[in-house]
C-alpha cells in the first residue's frame, strides 16, 4: 500500500496534477476533503492536551502520549498530502515570504506549521522515554527540562490548534463568491470559524476514545480505565450537543438571511442530487444531535457499547460536515447556466491518501511497539 | 522594476469591458484570439472542458423552453475583474494576485503562485484555470508565441489580465512620445479586435466620453451575479428580458447605479 | 585528540544542523529551486526579434479576407483583420500555426492500411510522377477516365489543370463536393448560362431568404454576417429556413423550422402564393419556358398543403410569401452546409426557381453574371468542370485530389463509388495527412497557408470577379513540393503539350496577373488605406502584382445583368418536383430507424483539411462546440428514448454506426439528431489518437449525391 502511493505520490509530483481526477471546477477533491477531516481528529491530541494540563483532568494522562501521537501523525499527514496537491510545493514557502495576513489560507498556514512543531516537541519526551534512550543522561535532563514546560507548550498548542481549525472553517466562510459555504461573523471570522472549533474539540476526544478501543482490540490489551472512556465520551457528547445547537442556529441565520442577500435561491443548493436536503439532515441530526445523545447516555449508563456507536457517529458527521463545505461548495453551479457537476477522485489520489494512512499506521505502531503510549497498560495488565 | 516604469504619474483608470449579448453570436473568435495574443498553450487529449486553459470562454445558454421556443444566447466570459474585496485577492496565501490601481485590473503572478487553487474555490465566475499539464505546443510552433507574454508553467493558475501587455506596450508608445497618458486608441484587447460582430467593447468605466461606460450605463447593462458584491468591472447587456435573468442581473442596483451616474 | 564518543558524535551533528540551517546556504537551496520552477527547459520560449507588420491575405478559405501578420524577426506571431476589414474567423487567426501542424507532409508519402490504421512511408516525388503517369496511360489504354477533385476551382492552376486533362478520355475537373457556393450551378443551369458564373450581390439585398445557409456559421463573405450582426444592419431582412435553432436562426427576422427534408414542398408553396397572389415578376418569369408547367405544378401546392408537409403553419408561409414581395430586391438561398452538404436536385431547384419568378436572377440585390477571370494563357482547349453526380460511377481509373490549397467535409464514398473497382489510383496535392488526401494512394505534400503565394478568387458571394493575392510570410518548408511544377512534371512524362511558358505556380499566377493587367478593366482596393484607384492607373503589371502583394484586392468593372432568353424553373428536375407536388405528404420515419440525423459544420471547421490545435478552446477546453462523437437531441426525444445527458450510445444507420454522447438542447427539432461534423483528433494535432469511424461516413447518400439528412437510431451503450 505504502510502496502504490509512494508512486502515485511520484506520478503526482513528476507529472503534475493531471493525475488526479480534480478540475478546474473541483479544485480541491479527495484530499483536501480528508486532509480537514484528518486534522478535525487531530484535534483530539491539543484538546486532550488543554483537558489535562490546563483543565487538570488528570484521569486523561492515560491517554495524552496516544493522543499526541495520534495528533503528530494527523497533522504531518495532512501536510505531506498538501505538499503534494498544490501545483508548485517548491515554492511554498513564499507565504512566508510574502504573506497575505488577509488570507484565511495564510493563518492556516502559519498556525499549523507551528503546532506541527509543537507536537513534535510534545513527541519527543514520550520518544524519549524511550528505556534505550533513557541511558544517555543529557536526554534525561532535557526530558526533565521538557516536562516543567509542558503545560506552557500545551496552552500554545492549543491557542494555535483553536486558531487553525478556526481558520480552516474560515477558508470556507469567507468565500463570498460560494453562497453555499459564505457566512455572515463575528468581528473579522465568518461563523464556520467557530463551528470548525467546536465539531473538531467534540470529535477529537471520540477519536481518541475509538482508537484507543481499537488499539486495545488488536493488542488484545486492556490500555486504560473504563473511566477514561467515559470521560471521553461525556466531553465529546456535550460539546457536540453544544455544536449542534450553534450550527442549528447557524444554520437558520444562512438560509434565511446570508443566503438571500446573495441573490442565491437556498432551495436551488439542494437541488442538485445527490446533495438532497437529506444532507442537512443529515449533518445536524443524524450525525450530529443523535451521536450526542447516545454518547451522553453512554457515558451515564456506563455502556462502552454507546459510548463507542456515538463516538464513531461522531467522527463520521465531522467528515461529512467537511465533504459538505468542501465538496458540495465547489458542485453548486453559481452561474444559472453552468451545470452542477460531479467528480471522482483517480486510483493515484486514493492511493496517495491510503499511502499517507499507511505511514500513520506504521508510525502508530512503532509508537506503540517501542515507546509507552499507555503509561496505565502494564498495570492493567495484572487484572 | 518593472513595477517602477509602470508607477509613473498617470491617470488612474478602470478598465473594463461591455459585451452586447444580442450581438453576440457564439463564434469563438474571441476565445482563439485571446489564446493566440496569450499564449496559452493547447490542449492534449485527455484534457477537457473542466481541465482546459480558456481565459475567454463561450458559455452557451438557453431560455429553457423547447423547440420551437427555444433561444439561444452566448455568454462570453473572461475574469471579471472584481472590484470590491476581490475574492480571488483576499484569498490568496502569497499574494500571487493583485489588482494594479493604476488600471484597476486584476492580474496573475503565476511565478509567485504555489497552486493551492484556493483562488478559484474562491472566484464565483468559474474564470480562473489551473495548468494541470506542462505546457506544450507542437515542434516548431513556439515560433509563432508572442514575445510580450511569458510562458506559465505546470501547477500554477492562470487567467484573464485584460492583455496586460498590450496595455504596456500602448503605455510604452505614449512614453515615447512624453506624454502621461495612453491613448484609448492604442490599447484594445485581443478579444474585442477580433470580434466579427463588434460585441466586446473595451473601455475605462470612470471615463464619461468612452464608450464602454455610456454602454455600462445603458438601461439593459447588468453585471454578473451582481447581488455578490464582487463588483466586477465587465459588464453585459441584452435587450431580453430572460437572459438578463439568467445572467442574475440585480435590476435594484443597475437602477440606483443609472440614477447616480 | 577527543575521544570519539556516540556523545560527541551526536553533538557533531547537532552542531552541523543547526550550523547548517544558520548558513545562507538553505535558503540559497530554498530560493533556487523556487526559481527553478519558473525556469523549466521544456516550457517554451516565444522568439525574439524585430517587430514588423506585414500584408497578406488568408487563402483557408474561399472568402480571402485581409490579414495583418504582427511579426517577430518576420515570422508571423499574430494575425489580425486590417482596420476597416472584415474580422477573422478562428480559422484565420490561428492560421499561422498550420505550418507548424504536426499532420504536416515534409516528403512525399505512400499510403498503405495496416491493422484498421493509415501508416505513410516517404516516397521520391519522381515514383509519384511515374506512377501517376503510368496510371494516364492505362487510363488512355482503356482502363478508366481520369478526373481532377478541385477544392478550390477558378484559381490558375486549375486551369492547368483542366489543359492536363483536356486530351485525356473522359477528363473532367470535379468542384468539390459539398462546398459553398455549389447550388450556384444550378442555378446557372435554370438560367442557361453559357460562361462565366453567378454572383450574389448581398449588399443591394433588402431581404435574404435562406434555405439553410448557415450565415452565422461562416457561409458566405464574413462581411454579409458582420453587416447582419452589427450595428448597420439597416432594413435588410433575414429569413431562415432550418429544422435547427441555430445561430443563423437566432440572428432571423423569420425563422421557419420545416421539417428536414420538405424544403422543396416549403419553396413551391411559397411560389404559390406568390403566383396566386400575384407577387410575381411577371416579364422575368414569361422567360421561363417551363412557366406552364411550373404553374401547374406549384398551383398543387397549396400553403394549406405545403403547411401539412412542412409542419409551417399556413398563414406563416402566406405571411413570408408576401414579406419578400414587400422588401424586394431579395435573394433565395438554398445554402450549402460544411457538414451537411447540398440539398438535393429537386430541392435546389425549387428553392432558386423562386428568385427566377421574382425576377432577383440578373437584378442589383440579386444575382449576378460575372465574366470568369481571365485565364493565365491561351490554349486551344480546357476539360469542363462538372458536378461529381455528373460523372458515372466506376468510371475514373486515376483520381487527382487538389487540396493545396484547402479541403472540404464530405463522406468519402460519394467520390469513391465514381473510382472503377480495382487497378485506379488516387493521387493527392496536400500540406497535410488529413482531410480528404488520407483517401489517397499517394500524397504530394503541397505548401501551406503563408509559405506559397496563392491566388485568391472572387467567393460565389461576390457581385464582380475579383483577384487577391496571399502573400508568403514564411519561408517554404524543405521537402514540399509546388503543385504546378508537379502538374508540368506529370504531363512531361505523359508527353503532354501543355500551353503556355510556365513552370511554378508563382508563374501562372503572374501570368493571370499581367492579363488582367492588359484587359484593364476594373480598380484595385488598398488595404492600407482604404483607397480605390482605377486598374488602368496601376502603370505595369509588376506593380498590380507587387499591390496585390500586399493585401489589395483587384475588383472587376460592375457585371452586366444577366442576359438570359431562355430559362428553366424545372429544369432537370421536373420529373422529381411532379411527384413532390402530386404526393406530398409529411415525411415517414421507418419504425427500424425513427429518428433524422442532421450532420453540420461552422465553416472554420471544415474549410481546412486541420486547424490549430489552440481551436481546442472551442472544441475540447469548452462546450461552444460539439465535439463530433456529441449527439444533440431534443430533450422530450431523449426523453422518449431514455437516453440522459451524458449518456453513451451508438448512433446507427443503414451504412453503419458510431460511439456518440448523448447531449440535449431545446433548439433540436423533435425526432432529429444534430451532430457535429467537426475537428477530430488528426485535425487538431493528435496524431497518436485511433482515428474513428467519422460521421459523415454513416450517413446515407441520396439520388443526386447529397447527405444532408439520413434515417437513423440511437441505441444506449
Ligand atoms: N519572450 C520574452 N520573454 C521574456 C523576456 C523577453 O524579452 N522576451 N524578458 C525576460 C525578462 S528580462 C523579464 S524581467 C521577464 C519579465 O516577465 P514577467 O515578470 O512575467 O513580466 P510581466 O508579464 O511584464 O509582469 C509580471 C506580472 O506582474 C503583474 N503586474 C503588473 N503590475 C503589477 C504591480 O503593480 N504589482 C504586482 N504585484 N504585479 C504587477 C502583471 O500582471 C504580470 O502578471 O520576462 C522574461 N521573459
Ligand atoms: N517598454 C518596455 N521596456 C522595457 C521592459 C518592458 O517590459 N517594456 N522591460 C525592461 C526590462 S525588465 C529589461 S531586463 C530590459 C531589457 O532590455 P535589454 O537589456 O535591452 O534587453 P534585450 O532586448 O534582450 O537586448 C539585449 C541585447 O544583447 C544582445 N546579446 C544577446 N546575447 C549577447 C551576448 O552574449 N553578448 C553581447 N554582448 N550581447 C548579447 C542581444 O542581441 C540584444 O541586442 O528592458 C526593460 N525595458
Ligand atoms: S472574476 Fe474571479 S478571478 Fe476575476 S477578479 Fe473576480 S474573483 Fe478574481
Ligand atoms: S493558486 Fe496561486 S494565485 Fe491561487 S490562491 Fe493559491 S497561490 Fe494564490
Ligand atoms: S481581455 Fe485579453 S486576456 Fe482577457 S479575455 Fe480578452 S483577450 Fe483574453
Ligand atoms: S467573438 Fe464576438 S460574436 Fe464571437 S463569441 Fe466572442 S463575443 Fe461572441
Ligand atoms: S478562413 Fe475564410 S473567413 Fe476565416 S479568416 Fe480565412 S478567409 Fe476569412
Ligand atoms: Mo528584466
Amino acid at each position: 500500500m505504502l510502496g502504490i502511493g509512494l508512486f502515485a505520490i511520484g506520478l503526482c509530483l513528476i507529472k503534475g496534477l493531471n493525475q488526479t481526477n480534480m478540475d478546474n471546477r473541483f479544485a480541491f477533491g479527495l484530499w483536501i476533503f480528508l486532509d480537514l477531516t484528518v486534522i478535525a481528529l487531530g484535534a483530539g491530541a491539543f484538546f486532550t492536551g488543554f483537558l489535562l494540563y490546563i483543565l487538570r483532568r488528570d484521569e486523561l494522562r492515560a491517554v495524552i502520549n496516544s493522543a499526541v501521537v495520534l495528533g503528530f501523525i494527523c497533522y504531518s499527514g495532512a501536510i505531506l498530502v498538501l505538499m503534494v496537491d498544490v501545483g508548485q510545493p517548491l515554492r511554498a514557502w513564499f507565504t512566508f515570504w510574502h504573506p497575505n495576513v488577509h488570507s484565511m489560507l495564510t493563518e492556516v498556514t502559519f498556525c499549523i506549521t507551528c503546532y506541527l512543531a509543537v507536537l513534535a516537541i510534545e513527541y519527543a519526551p514520550i520518544v524519549l522515554r524511550n528505556r534505550q534512550l533513557r541511558k544517555v543522561p543529557s536526554f534525561l535532563v532535557f526530558e526533565f527540562e521538557l516536562h516543567k514546560v509542558m503545560p506552557v507548550l500545551a496552552a500554545v498548542g492549543t491557542f494555535l490548534s483553536f486558531f487553525h481549525q478556526g481558520s480552516l472553517g474560515g477558508l470556507y466562510g469567507v468565500l463570498q463568491g460560494r453562497p453555499f459555504a459564505y457566512r455572515d461573523g463575528f468581528a473579522i471570522w465568518p461563523s464556520t470559524f467557530f463551528l470548525f472549533i467546536l465539531s473538531a474539540i467534540a470529535t477529537g476526544p471520540a477519536f481518541v476514545l475509538v482508537t484507543t478501543w481499537a488499539v486495545s482490540k488488536i493488542s488484545s490489551k486492556r490500555l486504560v480505565q473504563p473511566s477514561v472512556y467515559r470521560i471521553l465520551a461525556m466531553v465529546s457528547g456535550w460539546l457536540l450537543v453544544t455544536y449542534v445547537g450553534f450550527k442549528g442556529i447557524d444554520t437558520l441565520v444562512w438560509l434565511n438571511r446570508t443566503v438571500p442577500r446573495t441573490g442565491a435561491i437556498p432551495a436551488q443548493f439542494y437541488a442538485w442530487q445527490p446533495f438532497g436536503t437529506w444532507v442537512l439532515f443529515a449533518e445536524i441530526v443524524l450525525f450530529g444531535l443523535v451521536p450526542a445523545l447516545i454518547l451522553i447516555a453512554g457515558a451515564r449508563r456506563r455502556s462502552f457499547a454507546l459510548q463507542l456507536t456515538g463516538s464513531l457517529l461522531a467522527c463520521a458527521g465531522v467528515a461529512l460536515n467537511r465533504f459538505v463545505m468542501t465538496i458540495q461548495t465547489l458542485a453548486v453551479p453559481t452561474l444559472k447556466f453552468e451545470p452542477f457537476m460531479l467528480y471522482w477522485p483517480s486510483w493515484q489520489e486514493v492511493a496517495t491518501f491510503l499511502a499517507v494512512a499507511a505511514y500513520g499506521v506504521i508510525l502508530y505502531s512503532l509508537s506503540f511497539r517501542y515507546l509507552k503510549l499507555f503509561p496505565h497498560e502494564r498495570d492493567l495488565q495484572q487484572y | 522594476m518593472k513595477s517602477s516604469a509602470n508607477s509613473g504619474a498617470i491617470i488612474k483608470r478602470r478598465f473594463g469591458l461591455v459585451i452586447d449579448l444580442d450581438r453576440c453570436n457564439g463564434c469563438g473568435a474571441c476565445a482563439t484570439a485571446c489564446a493566440v495574443e496569450n499564449n496559452v498553450p493547447p490542449a492534449f487529449p485527455e484534457v477537457n472542458e473542466r481541465t482546459g486553459l480558456t481565459w475567454m470562454r463561450v458559455y452557451r445558454a438557453e431560455n429553457g423552453r423547447t423547440f420551437p421556443d427555444s433561444r439561444t444566447v452566448y455568454f462570453p466570459i473572461s475574469c471579471q475583474h472584481c472590484g470590491h474585496d476581490t475574492p480571488c485577492v483576499s484569498v490568496c496565501p502569497q499574494n500571487a494576485v493583485d489588482i494594479n490601481p493604476q488600471t484597476g485590473v486584476v492580474s496573475q503572478i503565476p511565478e509567485r503562485c504555489l497552486g493551492c487553487r484556493y483562488c478559484m474555490a474562491a472566484c464565483p465566475y468559474h474564470a480562473r484555470y489551473f495548468n494541470w499539464f506542462d505546457p506544450t505546443w507542437p515542434a516548431g510552433m513556439e515560433k509563432t508565441l508572442n514575445p510580450d507574454v511569458s510562458v506559465r508553467m505546470r501547477g500554477v493558475v492562470e487567467k484573464c489580465n485584460l492583455c496586460h501587455s498590450r496595455w504596456q506596450v500602448a503605455k510604452a508608445k505614449a512614453a515615447a512620445a512624453g506624454k502621461q497618458d495612453l491613448d484609448p486608441a492604442d490599447y484594445t484587447t485581443a478579444c474585442a479586435e477580433a470580434c466579427p460582430a463588434k460585441a466586446i467593447v473595451l473601455g475605462d468605466l470612470d471615463d464619461r466620453n468612452s464608450e464602454a461606460s455610456r454602454a455600462a450605463k445603458s438601461p439593459n447593462a447588468f453585471r454578473l451575479l451582481a447581488k455578490l458584491g464582487t463588483d466586477p468591472k465587465i459588464y453585459y447587456r441584452s435587450n431580453r428580458e430572460w437572459v438578463r435573468r439568467l445572467g442574475d442581473a440585480d435590476v435594484a442596483q443597475i437602477e440606483s447605479e443609472a440614477s447616480r451616474g | 585528540m577527543t575521544n570519539v564518543t556516540r556523545r560527541n558524535l551526536l553533538k557533531l551533528a547537532g552542531g552541523a544542523a543547526i550550523g547548517f540551517m544558520a548558513s545562507p546556504m538553505p535558503w540559497r537551496l530554498t530560493d533556487e529551486l523556487a526559481i527553478w520552477t519558473q525556469n523549466w527547459s521544456w516550457i517554451p520560449v516565444p522568439p525574439k526579434g524585430e517587430v514588423t507588420t506585414r500584408m497578406t491575405a488568408c487563402s483557408l478559405c474561399p472568402s480571402g479576407c485581409a490579414v495583418q501578420a504582427r511579426c517577430i524577426g518576420g515570422l508571423p506571431v499574430s494575425l489580425r483583420a486590417p482596420a476597416g476589414s472584415a474580422a477573422l474567423c478562428s480559422l484565420g487567426l490561428t492560421g499561422h500555426h498550420l505550418p507548424y501542424h504536426p499532420a504536416r507532409l515534409l516528403a512525399p508519402v505512400r499510403v498503405t492500411e495496416r491493422a484498421d490504421a493509415l501508416h505513410t512511408n516517404p516516397v521520391r516525388l519522381g515514383e509519384v510522377v511515374t506512377e501517376t503517369a503510368a496510371a494516364i496511360a492505362a487510363a488512355k489504354a482503356g482502363l478508366g477516365t481520369v478526373a481532377v477533385l478541385d477544392m478550390r476551382p477558378g484559381r490558375s492552376i486549375s486551369w492547368a489543370w483542366r489543359s492536363l486533362l483536356s486530351g485525356l478520355p473522359g477528363g473532367a475537373v470535379i468542384a468539390g463536393p459539398g462546398r459553398e457556393g455549389a447550388s450556384l450551378a444550378t442555378l446557372e443551369r435554370m438560367l442557361a448560362i453559357e460562361s462565366g458564373s453567378l454572383g450574389l450581390d448581398f449588399e443591394h439585398a433588402r431581404t435574404i431568404v435562406s434555405f439553410g445557409a448557415p450565415l452565422a456559421d461562416g457561409w458566405g463573405s464574413p462581411r454579409t454576417l458582420q453587416r447582419l450582426l452589427g450595428g448597420s444592419r439597416g432594413n435588410v431582412r433575414l429569413i431562415h429556413v432550418d429544422p435547427l435553432r441555430s445561430p443563423t436562426a437566432e440572428i432571423a427576422d423569420r425563422w421557419l423550422p420545416a421539417r428536414p427534408g420538405t424544403e422543396a414542398v416549403l419553396a413551391l408553396g411559397l411560389a404559390h402564393v406568390l403566383i396566386a397572389e400575384n407577387l410575381v415578376d411577371r416579364a422575368a418569369a414569361a422567360k421561363a419556358v417551363d412557366f406552364e408547367r411550373y404553374s401547374l405544378l406549384v398551383s398543387r401546392v397549396t400553403a394549406e398543403k405545403a403547411a401539412a408537409v412542412t409542419g409551417i403553419a399556413a398563414d406563416a408561409i402566406i405571411a413570408t410569401a408576401r414579406e419578400i414581395a414587400r422588401a424586394m430586391p431579395a435573394v433565395v438561398l438554398a445554402g450549402e452546409d460544411a457538414g451537411g452538404g447540398r440539398f438535393g436536385r429537386a430541392a435546389e431547384t425549387a428553392i432558386l426557381g423562386l428568385n427566377l419568378i421574382l425576377g432577383n436572377a440578373g437584378k442589383g440585390g440579386g444575382f449576378l453574371a460575372r465574366p470568369d477571370l481571365p485565364a493565365p494563357f491561351d490554349s486551344a482547349s480546357l476539360a469542363p468542370v462538372q458536378d461529381l453526380d455528373q460523372l458515372p460511377d466506376r468510371s475514373v481509373a486515376l483520381l487527382l485530389i487538389d487540396a493545396s490549397a484547402g479541403d472540404a467535409a464530405f463522406p468519402w464514398r460519394v467520390v469513391e463509388r465514381k473510382l472503377i473497382a480495382k487497378g485506379g489510383l488516387v493521387v493527392a496535392l496536400s500540406p497535410f495527412f488529413a482531410g480528404t488526401a488520407r483517401h489517397a494512394n499517394l500524397i504530394v505534400p503541397a505548401p501551406t497557408f503563408l509559405e506559397a503565394m496563392f491566388e485568391l478568387p472572387a467567393g460565389f458571394d461576390a457581385p464582380a470577379a475579383t483577384l487577391g493575392i496571399s502573400a508568403p510570410l514564411i519561408a517554404a518548408r524543405e521537402g514540399g513540393a509546388d503543385p504546378a511544377s508537379f502538374v508540368r512534371a506529370v504531363a512531361a512524362a505523359s508527353r503532354i503539350d501543355l500551353p503556355g511558358a510556365w513552370a511554378r505556380s508563382e508563374d501562372l499566377i503572374k501570368a493571370r496577373v499581367a492579363r488582367i493587367h492588359r484587359v484593364g478593366r476594373g480598380s484595385v482596393m488598398s488595404i492600407a488605406d482604404g483607397a480605390e484607384k482605377p486598374l488602368a492607373a496601376v502603370a505595369t503589371p509588376d506593380a498590380l502584382l507587387e499591390a496585390l502583394m500586399g493585401g489589395a484586392k483587384w475588383e472587376d468593372a460592375p457585371s452586366p445583368s444577366v442576359q438570359s432568353m431562355k430559362t428553366m424553373l424545372l429544369g432537370d428536375a421536373a420529373g422529381e418536383l411532379e411527384r413532390i407536388s402530386t404526393c406530398a405528404t409529411a415525411p415517414k420515419q421507418s419504425p427500424q430507424y425513427p429518428l433524422t440525423l442532421l450532420p453540420r459544420a461552422p465553416r472554420d471547421a471544415t474549410a481546412s483539411a486541420v486547424v490549430s490545435p489552440v481551436i481546442t478552446k472551442l472544441y475540447r477546453e469548452s462546450v461552444l462546440r460539439r465535439s463530433p462523437e456529441t449527439a444533440v437531441l431534443n430533450p422530450a426525444t431523449a426523453r422518449e428514448l431514455r437516453l440522459r445527458a451524458g449518456r453513451k450510445a451508438s448512433l446507427e444507420t443503414a451504412a453503419g454506426a458510431i460511439g456518440v454522447t448523448i447531449a440535449t438542447s431545446g433548439s433540436v427539432m423533435p425526432g432529429a439528431v444534430e451532430i457535429a461534423v467537426s475537428p477530430g483528433a488528426i485535425a487538431l494535432g493528435d496524431m497518436h489518437t485511433a482515428v474513428k469511424m467519422e460521421i459523415l461516413e454513416i450517413c446515407a447518400i441520396d439520388e443526386s449525391g447529397g447527405w444532408r439528412q439520413s434515417a437513423a437510431r440511437l441505441v444506449e451503450a
